[in-house]
């Protein structure tokens, strides 16, 4: 624990038992608070966000047959400088499916009381003070072709139940007239006459996602984005269908690109309940595997961004870059998008990793990429489409709490791997914050527009391949049999029954972070998935919609709504889960 | 400095990077519309590196089309989610007769590898237990004319599945007997011989006279 840490949990140890008990929590980054009333809950939330905490993920719990016999929700709160996390356990009344809503407090929360809404079906108290609780309504992961009254995380009905009711509810409901199948109309409060959906289909191979756009002219107006096309249920069926030691499997399917922070995240998680200590190779090699993936996918975003605004040779030249990263991957793990890599202790790989294979390929790689970069980001043509596109201030960016690139290109400073690391990270800070190679100045990197996105992702292949390299070299150094102990066999431990932890790395888009509850007989109690892009699609909303910011009009106009989306790059399977 | 594309091939790069498909026998014309069916963008990401120059999939004359009423199959990925069950149908129901579809990954077909213990089969086997994803319609498991097992499937496989579907879909024209696959096997008779000719004049000619009349 550093000095920042240690200064900042102290202070928060003396805040937080003002306000109710503090609980034992495996971890010493981790301090968990008990709030039972609603007032306590507003003043903690309110004191946290005063203090530059921000909200990384709320889990709704159905702990009735637990010792407390009642739903809870926990607050996991981090802290931007100090590698601590905050988790308030919020008490529901027993019996209620009523609590207390916080996103006026806290804008971040709330597409997770939306999700919570749908999914476990608690509601904010209807009395309550906040406008914003009106606003909390189903259809956002359950559209309405779901039965009302299901809900998939409540642990009354099995699995089994639940999809023989989705299916007779589809039975009665369903023809095979093909003619009966028409587009749905636009969400509540939006005027069809001048507004105009994009999707769920979209022209092109994006995942499913439907924008509705009101526009006068040329400009957009609002932006209302529409999810959950791809709600596959997952969260469920880690509970139903998966143990503790295999759940890896499941998280890679969560979000495809970015499977290996996802299984790195849960195998976080899963080792910190199993109390399993990841040998010395698998610390410096899973970060190699994290960074290979966000280098391809970097690249591919950015070839991406340079289709939408013509420049098909540099994305041709960034596919051409792209493919060669996925074929070392293959080379190295079996896998072009690195699954089966992980495993709960460690990683599992067939072949043996040959050091001067990757350091070799990956230097005369980023040779060509650096090239290709630095003509891109001078083209006066790139330049123009994407300079002052789509800001995103800084202020807004803390006030939605966005995280990963989108915060970084911003001007805020998050990034788990500085923020808690894990593992080699501890000791790679040097080289996360050094520039390494010269490239675009810092204040276009941080002004929160198209152009610094791009920038920010040119930017960190760079650091990411020099991670790689002091990865690789300080792994070689190990003693040869240090070197091929990849994993060790994790043991199930009955004392964590019913304990929970939190597991995060840092992904493409941002931080991943499961939250992980142990059941008896190596089960999975719940497991809550937070990909970062359900933190950053709201930020795409109001990035799109016009306001006013020290005196500028910000505005979008329609043709430069697929640059925006493409420079965020978010996920939409791992909102939908 | 811009890489250009002559110092293509010298990156770190492929064995694949030039206009000559990799799989042989392969020249079509077939139009193809992308619905993703909840997925995890694995088959997305996959499908993207497809279109771009290594692996050159127009080179085969498969092109990616933005209406499922332009294609001639649709190209489902994911388990097919109650979400997507709708949009899905829509699509398919405006897409012309014959309709088509190609699968990508193992999860619509529910074709998994059966081994037992081994993650893959287990792993579909869950998905298919949630409540969040249906079965197939009939009428649309009726239309599937190739898959594309693996999750997510190589880009080799891909491609020879979508070279097949477009095998079979010309094979459904002509069963149906109707004059379509006739006159659309004419049309790329002329479109070959117009391939040919160089002299922009000629084309134009051509261009004037009646479909299926040899110049």
């Amino acid at each position: 624990m550093n000095a920042g840490t240690e200064a900042a949990s102290a202070e928060i140890y003396a805040m937080l038992s003002d306000f109710g008990a503090l609980l034992n929590t495996p971890g010493e980054q981790l301090v968990q608070v008990q709030v039972r009333s609603d007032d306590r809950l507003r003043e903690l939330t309110e004191r946290l966000s005063r203090e530059s905490y921000y909200l990384v993920t709320v889990v709704a719990n159905d702990e009735r047959e637990l010792e407390d016999r009642r739903y809870k929700i926990y607050y996991v709160f981090s802290h931007l400088s100090a590698d601590l996390f905050v988790i308030i356990e919020y008490l529901l009344d027993h019996g209620s499916v009523h609590y207390c809503s916080i996103s006026d407090l806290v804008p971040a929360a709330e597409p997770f009381e939306r999700e919570i809404r749908d999914l476990v079906g608690l509601c904010p108290a209807t009395n309550q003070q906040v406008a914003a609780a009106g606003k909390v309504t189903r259809g956002s992961w359950l559209h309405d072709a779901y039965p009302p009254d299901l809900f998939p995380l409540r642990r009354t009905d099995t699995a089994a139940e639940l999809r023989a009711r989705v299916v007779a509810d589809a039975k009665a409901r369903r023809l095979d007239d093909l003619s009966a199948y028409r587009p749905a109309g636009p969400p509540d409060g939006i005027f069809a006459g001048t507004s105009f959906p994009v999707g769920p289909i979209h022209a092109g191979i994006i995942e499913s996602g439907q924008f509705w756009i009101t526009a006068t002219g040329e400009t957009i107006e609002d932006l209302q984005i529409r999810l959950g096309y791809n709600h596959r249920g997952i969260e469920r069926m880690f509970q139903s269908y998966l143990n503790l030691i295999d759940g890896w499997r499941l998280a890679e399917q969560v979000s495809g690109d970015t499977s290996f922070a996802h299984s790195l995240a849960y195998c976080r998680a899963a080792e910190v309940l199993t109390d399993t200590e990841v040998p010395a190779a698998a610390r410096f090699l899973r970060p190699v595997f994290l960074e290979l993936e966000r280098i391809h996918n970097h690249v591919a975003a950015l070839g991406g961004l340079a289709e939408d605004v013509g420049m098909e040779q540099f994305a041709a030249e960034f596919a051409v870059l792209r493919e060669g990263v996925l074929r070392l991957n293959k080379r190295l793990a079996g896998h072009r998008y690195l699954r089966s890599v992980n495993r709960v202790g460690g990683i599992g790989v067939a072949e043996p990793i040959e050091a001067a294979c990757v350091t070799g390929e990956l230097g005369r790689w980023i040779g060509s990429f650096e090239g290709l970069a630095r003509a891109l980001i001078v083209r006066s043509g790139f330049r123009d489409r994407t300079i002052r596109v789509g800001v995103l201030t800084r202020r807004e960016g803390l006030k939605l709490g966005v995280t990963g690139l989108v915060a970084r290109a911003s001007g805020i400073p998050r990034d788990s791997r500085l923020g808690h690391p894990v593992g080699a990270y501890r000791d790679a800070e040097e080289i996360l914050l050094a520039p390494g190679v010269v490239i675009g100045d810092d204040r276009e990197a941080g002004a929160g527009d198209v152009f610094a996105r791009t920038l920010v992702r040119v930017r960190e292949v760079f650091v990411s391949h020099r991670l790689i390299g002091w990865l690789i070299g300080q792994w070689s150094e190990l003693a040869p049999a240090d070197r091929l102990k990849l994993a060790t066999e994790p043991r199930i431990l009955p004392k964590n029954n019913y304990t929970s932890a939190i597991g995060h790395a840092e992904g493409c888009r941002g931080d991943v972070v499961y939250w992980l509850m142990q059941d008896k007989m190596n089960g999975i109690y719940r497991c809550k998935v937070r990909d970062p892009s359900m933190l950053n699609w709201p930020a795409l909303r109001v990035c799109a919609s016009p306001r006013t910011r020290d005196g500028n009009r910000l505005e979008t106009l329609v043709a430069d709504f697929p640059l925006l989306n493409k420079s965020f790059s978010l996920s939409y399977a791992g909102n939908d889960l | 400095m811009t890489v250009g594309w002559r110092a293509l091939s010298r990156l770190v790069m492929p064995d694949r990077l030039s206009s000559e498909p990799a799989i042989s026998g392969g020249r079509c014309s077939f139009f193809v519309r992308h619905v993703d069916c909840g997925s995890s963008n694995v088959a997305e990401a996959e499908l993207m590196s497809l279109v771009g120059p290594v692996y050159n999939l127009e080179g085969y004359g498969i092109r990616f089309v933005s209406s499922p009423s332009q294609a001639d199959a649709l190209l489902m990925t994911g388990p097919l989610t109650e979400n997507m069950l709708g949009p899905a149908l829509a699509a398919f129901a405006v897409m012309p007769e014959p309709k088509a579809i190609v699968t990508v990954g193992d999860w619509v077909t529910r074709s998994w590898p059966d081994d037992e213990g081994a993650s893959p089969g287990r792993l579909a086997a869950t998905l298919l237990g949630s409540y969040a994803v249906v079965d197939l319609p009939d009428t649309m498991k009726r239309a599937i004319v190739a898959q594309a097992p693996g999750d997510p499937p190589e880009p080799d496989v891909l491609i020879e599945a979508l070279l097949l579907a477009a095998k079979r879909k010309s094979e459904l024209r002509r069963e149906e007997g109707r004059t379509g696959g006739e006159r659309s096997k004419r049309l790329m008779d002329l479109g070959r011989e117009l391939g040919r000719l160089r002299n922009w004049g000629i084309r134009e000619r051509l261009r004037r006279q009646p479909i299926g009349e040899k110049p």
